[in-house]
């Protein structure tokens, strides 16, 4: 089966579409292709901190719900809420190293769903992880959330700021907080 | 599962999932004031619990949840309506 071209479903456009290609898609999983280039965002001698593999799911995640959603009304927005037992096998990935990201939803409520995520190259593992994601307006979720009768918000959350602690040898991600928009705003 | 069962697989998912001290978790204690959860904790413990019922709980049922006490109460009536054995881990 043929998928359409990332930039035809996806918001996001170069240099920071990540993956070149949807490459399986169902209901609840989806795969992509990526490979790492030089001149690419946060890659650095040759190489990337691993921590990538999140924007890599987060992107796939996107790509699934795009996919899903094609012919439907233009982009939707999107949050990366927070990533959970995020596993690096390694602590870089290598310019020309072509990756599959594999990520399947495990559990979904309303606009809310959690995906299991897996970045390999070839029979590698190279990491492994949980992404919760948002589809839909940030807002609305913040109203609905059960914290929001608690007096917390979501901006009292630091969702993704484990992951940027013990990599001090890794270069960072450029300050990213882990909020990232999975699917940017129109 | 019995209520006692109930309850100490919810503390279990506390302690594991959040690095919570056993001895700090009470029925009586409030997730986001006296636990420190936020809504995205929120989020990671109703995937867990998925894992206990089997059945994916409703957002708007989520709202109401405060303490750990309401939680065993949500997972004993998701249980009773589910009319299924839970998964085990």
């Amino acid at each position: 089966m043929a998928f359409p071209p990332l930039d035809e479903i996806l918001p996001h456009r170069p240099p920071m579409l990540l993956l070149d290609a949807l490459t399986a898609a169902e209901a609840e999983s989806v795969t992509c292709r990526a490979m790492v280039r030089a001149g690419a965002p946060f890659v650095a001698g040759g190489r990337v901190s691993a921590l990538i593999a999140l924007e890599y799911f987060a992107q796939a995640v996107a790509a699934l719900f795009a996919y899903k959603s094609r012919g439907g009304p233009g982009p939707f927005r999107g949050l990366l809420l927070g990533a959970r037992d995020l596993e690096l096998a390694v602590s870089h990935l290598r310019v020309g190293d072509v990756l599959d990201v594999h990520c399947r939803e495990q559990w979904a409520s309303g606009p809310v769903a959690q995906f299991q995520c897996i970045l390999s190259r070839g029979d590698e593992r190279l990491a492994t992880g949980a992404v919760t994601v948002l589809r839909g307006d940030p807002a609305e979720f913040a109203a609905a959330s059960p914290a929001a009768g608690a007096g917390s918000d979501l901006s009292s959350g630091t969702p993704g700021s484990d992951l940027s602690s013990g990599t001090s040898s890794s270069p960072r991600l450029d300050g990213r907080d882990g909020r990232d928009h999975s699917e940017p705003a129109p | 599962m019995t209520r006692a069962e109930i309850y100490n697989r919810i503390v279990g998912i506390l302690v594991k999932s959040f690095e919570l001290d056993p001895n700090d978790i009470r029925p009586e204690s409030r997730l986001f004031e006296d636990l420190d959860l936020d809504s995205i904790d929120a989020i990671d413990m109703f995937v867990e619990l998925h894992e206990v019922t089997g059945r994916r709980i409703d957002v708007q049922v989520a709202r109401k949840i405060r303490t750990v006490e309401d939680i065993v109460k949500l997972v004993e009536s998701e249980l009773a309506s589910a009319n299924v054995p839970p998964t085990q881990e």
